[in-house]
């Protein structure tokens, strides 16, 4: 067990869906085991199906520590996961968001839909223009996120990005890897966090 | 309250004064820049009378961007007699901005 993840509070936003390849799962489940083993406390969408409901699992059944963050109309629709004990209720998905980001140090993203998308793209703006700082970490799962990173490529290739801002997140292929990225403090060249170049 | 400075009223405001002056180069979509701000308006109160604290946006004004060779934010200038005494560059804790302004006032 690291002592630097012992308890840090991680954000993980991750696929709803449970119709996907079985592999995405295995992974969820693996990176839940570990998180509960780093002594990580997680923060997620409160979900129980999907990539959302397989780390939940894997975080309770490894004795670790997890809050749901849920909006109202969906634990109404019976979306919350049972077996989550603290979970925040919220009046809208703004609301979910802006929690979940004020209460996380790291942000972990699994391969999800449109959700995970607009979540993980949220964090990386923020990070930008320093309203979150602290890990942005991408599962990369059997390769699922590698047309978003050429995409993120197209846009600092066209100037839409700055190139040092590519520090901002990290991609990592397993779960063992999202925890050393957890631990690494010393993350690459995060000078654009101190200067920005014209 | 920081002082906006531009190409317009630079020389007037800045190269002209007779007290030490600071000037904050920073644009929106700098994220450092936001870091510092709070820091250069804390300093423009407490040196009120003393020292003249400004700010100025390199997207608005990039006449005066140029003339300072001004490649990346945020930039700090610190100006006496209408000269540059001293600069930092980064984002950096009140502590450095304090101890350079405090020595351009001895």
């Amino acid at each position: 067990m690291a002592f630097s993840t012992q308890l840090m509070k991680v954000c993980v936003f991750a696929a709803s869906s449970s119709r996907i390849d079985k592999e995405y799962a295995i992974a969820a489940s693996k990176l839940g085991f570990l998180l509960a083993d780093a002594g990580v406390e997680v923060v997620y969408g409160g979900g129980g199906i999907g990539l959302m409901g397989k780390l939940a699992d894997a975080v309770l059944e490894n004795g670790g520590r997890i809050t749901g963050v849920i909006p109202s109309f969906m634990k109404d629709a019976g979306w919350g996961h049972r077996g989550v004990k603290e979970m925040i209720i919220t009046r809208d998905m703004g609301e979910r968001k802006k929690n979940m980001f004020s209460m996380s140090e790291a942000v972990i993203a699994l391969p999800g839909g449109v959700g995970t998308l607009e979540e993980l793209t949220e964090a990386i703006t923020l990070k930008q223009l320093s309203l979150f700082s602290g890990p942005i970490i991408i599962l990369n799962t059997l390769g699922f996120y590698k047309s978003l990173i050429e995409f993120l490529d197209n846009m600092v290739d066209g100037n839409f990005l700055r190139l040092e801002h590519k520090g901002i997140w990290e991609v990592v292929n397993t779960p063992e890897e999202v925890i050393s990225a957890l631990n690494n403090k010393e993350r690459g060249n995060e000078e654009w966090r101190k200067i920005a170049k014209i | 309250m920081a002082l906006e400075v531009n190409d317009g009223n630079f020389d007037d405001v800045v190269l002209k004064s007779d007290k030490p002056v600071i000037v904050d180069f920073w644009a929106e979509w700098c994220g450092p820049c936001r870091m510092v701000a709070p820091i250069i308006e804390e300093i423009s109160k407490e040196y009120e009378g003393k020292a003249l604290v400004t700010k100025c946006d390199v997207d608005s004004s990039p006449g005066v961007a140029a003339k300072f060779s001004i490649r990346n934010i945020p930039t700090i200038l610190f100006f006496k007699d209408g000269k540059i005494a001293d600069k930092q560059v980064g984002a950096v804790p009140k502590s450095t901005f304090v101890n350079k302004l405090n020595a351009l006032l001895q």
